[in-house]
């Protein structure tokens, strides 16, 4: 495996001493497409919101690139390159599609503050540059057409797709969603599953792929981890994870969820 | 060292406001999910009726009670129907300002309409103070803590035994659940708010036989509910009680031992101090779910 | 931009003609005050609209603008030209004070404190005699060369425009769109890269200090300082001027500030009443059209 973008070492995060991941241990290698599953509640998203900075852990390491970001505030993690969509899709309400995804593209390479105040030409072009950018990304998920609207006046699946243009116009080192196929048709699905791979194939980007539609995993994914209340009971190739007992027991609920 | 009892009965005195104060601030933000920042001026308003009741109207102390928690029922419904209603729950950054906005009216219409100089109810009851042990209190502090206790006793049978209870207490634990099983949420709300602005003005009502109320009165005293709250827990009955009862009484010690002039502004300063160490404590947890 | 600042010339130019136009000291004065509460408001929005942070304290940092220019002039004897840059800095470093528990509370909490911090302002400006000259507050010299009503009043006018520009530059660059940021989804600000700690204390710096300038120039203009100026009913004011003007909107505050400025003085009945006025009339606006006057007609003229 090449070096890994991100690696976890005992990730422990406790809610009020609920413990909703436990001693995790996790790495996706460059260039990897990692699926990362689990029934409900199995603390997939409590994974995605630590390794973003959004949370911060109970106990555990956090490395991306190698450099130790435990702790580090969310603003930091992503400028080292992780972009993330969120399971509940968010998007700023008062901009429209375009100012979504320009603004996410000036805290990379916008102007510096002073010298938008002062509305340098400098400024103007890196703007005109990250409209052009913000463009040409949104037409690569249809949503060129968009552009001008209001991002909450579209529907669910337009917005998860503007949310993955926000991500990749980024040029992210890892991106990491967290359900995007959640509410998508069919063939929104199918986009999705090409746009993922488009994603690693022509911009070299990693992914962190947490999903309950099988489809989209056994699909696009070169690995999969499987969370069960907040533990690890899986790591491997998507076609022998799904066949493992222990994956298995826990999504058919024998055991332990029937006495939860 | 002589002293020490002394400071810790007046400390109960003035606890046994706060902790009536906080008891409706808790309820209704534990159903309307909202802070009434205007809840100190029901407060003031409840002083105002008790001297209104005593002093104007002749009132013996009873009497002017039930006026007053009357008139705070019907002033509560009101306030609730008429503006926490239309402005709907979308959007809580409203709520707020609006009900700054109201704490801004009602100072003011106080302020026109009673004159800035400070008023005391006659409370009619014996003067000169009782002695008990080594502590000395007057009859009316006995009998606001009397009456603050009866107050909460009645409002825990209330809650744990009537619907009004049974179904508050189901909709500030799950509101979604509680809707569905078929609770009006609606009459709850009202009920609510109406119970919260009573005990406010019940609050006032005792202390404005002992405390001068003024129009201004109600800033420093929704702070300290506001606190007592968030020390307490979010909804939490017994919590309440006993900060409530905590801060009148390190109040009371601060004021004995350190003397009076800086009591207001330490006051000011715990609630800054306990908000910024504990802003979470009123919501609970705050969740970031992703 | 262009068309904002080119009417905010215009505007001003029309203020300038003032007076000259209409004759007497009167009208001029309330020129002045009008100015001074568009700052107010204008800044108050800068954090309050912009950036959906309550801030109920704004008249704290007009107090401690106004106060530190009083307390320069009587203990050093320094001009308003020192007098000015140091209350706008002074208020702006109180600004930041408040802005570190924004850090951490919001809504209700954040409302609540930063009234607990306006009282705690009031209480020492009112209690702390030696310093501040309690209730009898500190009375100030007119600025050499300025003694005249209507040299004043073109002072401050400078000072309102220079202030209504560095809003507008400031809300139409890259700082304004991490204000709104803010406002809609924090969280989501954050993981998009942005240090949003740093932007909420510069926010509430700018806006406090830009309050603090508007402090010196009405201390000024008074000739002195007491503390029942800078009361939470001077901050309630100027959130109703916010808030009926039309929350985030440049013309907004603007306009809210102009208007609740004049009215009480078109009618003379209504001074009396203003705060009970001011209060059920940010009800009222809070109820019927939350955006605000300029939020609406935005809205009309949008369908
Ligand atoms: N902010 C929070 N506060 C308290 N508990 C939380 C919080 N976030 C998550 N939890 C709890 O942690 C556990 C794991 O939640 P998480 O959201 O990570 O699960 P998930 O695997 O993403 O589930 P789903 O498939 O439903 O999205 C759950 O029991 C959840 O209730
Ligand atoms: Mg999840």
């Amino acid at each position: 495996m090449t070096a890994p973008i991100v690696e976890t070492e005992a990730l422990t995060k406790a809610f009020q001493g609920m413990v909703a991941l436990d001693a995790f241990d996790f790495s996706v290698g460059q260039g990897e497409i990692v699926g990362l599953i689990g029934p409900n509640g199995s603390g997939k998203s409590t994974v995605v919101n630590l390794l973003t900075g959004v949370l911060a852990p109970t106990a555990g390491r956090i490395r991306v690139d190698g450099r130790d970001v435990t702790g580090a505030p969310a603003h930091e993690i992503a400028r080292l390159g992780v972009a993330r969509t969120f399971q509940m899709i968010r998007l700023f309400s008062s901009l429209t599609v375009e100012e979504n995804v320009v603004l996410a593209l000036q805290q990379q390479s916008g102007a510096g503050y002073v010298s938008s105040f002062l509305q340098s030409r400098e400024a103007r072009e890196r703007r005109l540059a990250a409209r052009a950018e913000a463009r040409e990304t949104l037409k690569l998920f249809e949503m060129d057409i968009h552009a001008e609207k209001l991002a909450t006046d579209l529907s669910i699946g337009q917005q998860r797709m503007v949310e993955l243009a926000r991500g990749l116009a980024t040029r992210p080192r890892l991106f990491i969603l967290d359900e995007p196929a959640a509410g998508l048709s069919p063939v929104n699905v199918d986009r999705l599953i090409t746009m993922i791979r488009r994603m690693r194939d022509e911009f070299g980007v990693t992914v962190l792929l947490v999903e309950h539609v099988m489809r989209v995993v056994q699909s696009v994914c070169d690995r999969v981890v499987v969370l069960d209340y907040g533990e690890k009971i899986a790591d491997g190739a998507p076609n022998v994870v799904v066949e493992d007992p222990k994956v298995i027991e826990a999504y058919i609920g024998l055991g332990r969820a029937a006495d939860a | 060292m002589a002293l020490l009892p002394q400071f810790l009965a007046n400390g109960v005195v003035i606890g046994s406001s706060y902790v009536l104060v906080a008891l409706g601030l808790t309820l209704i933000f534990g159903i309307l999910k909202i802070v009434n920042f205007a809840h100190g001026e029901f407060y003031v308003l409840g002083g105002y009726l008790a001297v209104l009741g005593s002093q104007l109207l002749g009132f013996p102390p009873l009497p002017a009670l039930v006026l007053v928690i009357v008139c705070m029922a019907a002033f509560g419904w009101g306030v609730e129907r008429f503006i926490f209603l239309p402005i709907g729950k979308h959007d809580p950054t409203n709520v707020i300002i609006a009900s700054f906005g109201l704490s801004i009216l009602l100072q003011n219409v106080f302020l026109k309409v009673a004159g800035p100089e400070p008023m005391i109810a006659k409370s009619g009851l014996p003067a000169g103070a009782i002695r008990l042990g080594s502590v000395f209190l007057t009859s009316e502090r006995i009998a606001i803590v009397a009456a603050a206790a009866v107050t909460v006793t009645v409002l825990l049978v209330v809650l744990r035994f009537t619907w009004v209870g049974l179904s508050l207490r189901a909709l500030s634990e799950n509101a979604t659940v509680a809707r569905i099983s078929g609770i009006n949420v609606r009459r709850v709300a009202v009920v609510t708010f109406m119970i919260g602005s009573s005990l406010a003005g019940l609050s006032g009502a005792l202390m404005s036989s002992v405390f001068m109320v003024q129009p201004g009165g109600g800033v420093l005293v929704v702070m300290k509910a506001f606190i007592v709250v968030v020390m307490a827990g979010m909804g939490s009955i017994e919590g309440a009680i006993v900060a409530g009862l905590g801060l009148g009484v390190v109040e009371a010690l601060v004021t004995g031992y350190l003397g009076s002039e800086m009591r207001d502004i330490i006051g000011f300063l715990i609630v800054i101090a306990v908000l910024a160490v504990r802003p979470q404590g009123l919501f609970g947890l705050k969740t970031e779910r992703s | 931009m262009r068309t904002n600042l080119s009417l905010l010339l215009l505007l001003a130019i029309l203020m300038a003609l003032v007076p000259s136009v209409l004759q007497g000291g009167y009208f001029v004065n309330v020129a002045i005050v009008v100015c001074i509460y568009v700052v107010l408001a204008a800044s108050l929005d800068l954090v309050m609209g912009w950036t959906g942070m309550y801030s109920f304290a704004h008249a704290a940092f007009l107090g401690v603008g106004a106060y530190t220019a009083a307390i320069l002039g009587r203990d050093l004897g320094t001009s308003f030209w020192i007098n000015l840059p140091a209350g706008t800095l002074v208020a702006g470093l109180f600004g930041l004070l408040l802005g570190l528990p924004s850090l951490r509370a919001q809504g209700h909490f954040l409302a609540i404190m930063t009234i607990a911090f306006q009282t705690v302002v009031y209480l020492i400006l009112a209690q702390w005699t030696d310093f501040t000259g309690g209730q009898y507050g500190i009375s100030i010299d007119p600025i050499e060369g300025f003694g005249s009503l209507s040299a004043y009043f073109y002072l401050v006018l400078g000072v309102t425009v220079v202030a209504l520009i560095v809003i507008r530059l400031l809300t139409g660059s890259r700082f304004g769109d991490a204000l709104r940021a803010v406002r809609d989804d924090e969280t989501l600000a954050r993981t998009i890269g942005m240090n949003t700690n740093a932007i909420k204390l510069i926010a509430f710096a700018i806006s406090s200090s830009l309050a603090g300038a508007a402090g010196v120039l009405s201390a000024y203009h008074i000739r002195g300082v007491t503390p029942d100026d800078y009361t939470v009913m001077t901050s309630a004011s100027i959130v109703t001027m916010v808030v009926l003007g039309g929350r985030g909107r440049f013309w907004g505050p603007i306009l809210g500030a102009a208007l609740l400025v004049l009215l009480p003085e078109l009618l003379s009945g209504l001074a009396d009443y203003k705060h009970i006025f001011f209060g059920a009339l940010l009800i009222a606006v809070i109820i019927v059209a939350p955006q605000g006057l300029a939020g609406t007609l935005a809205q009309r003229r949008a369908k």
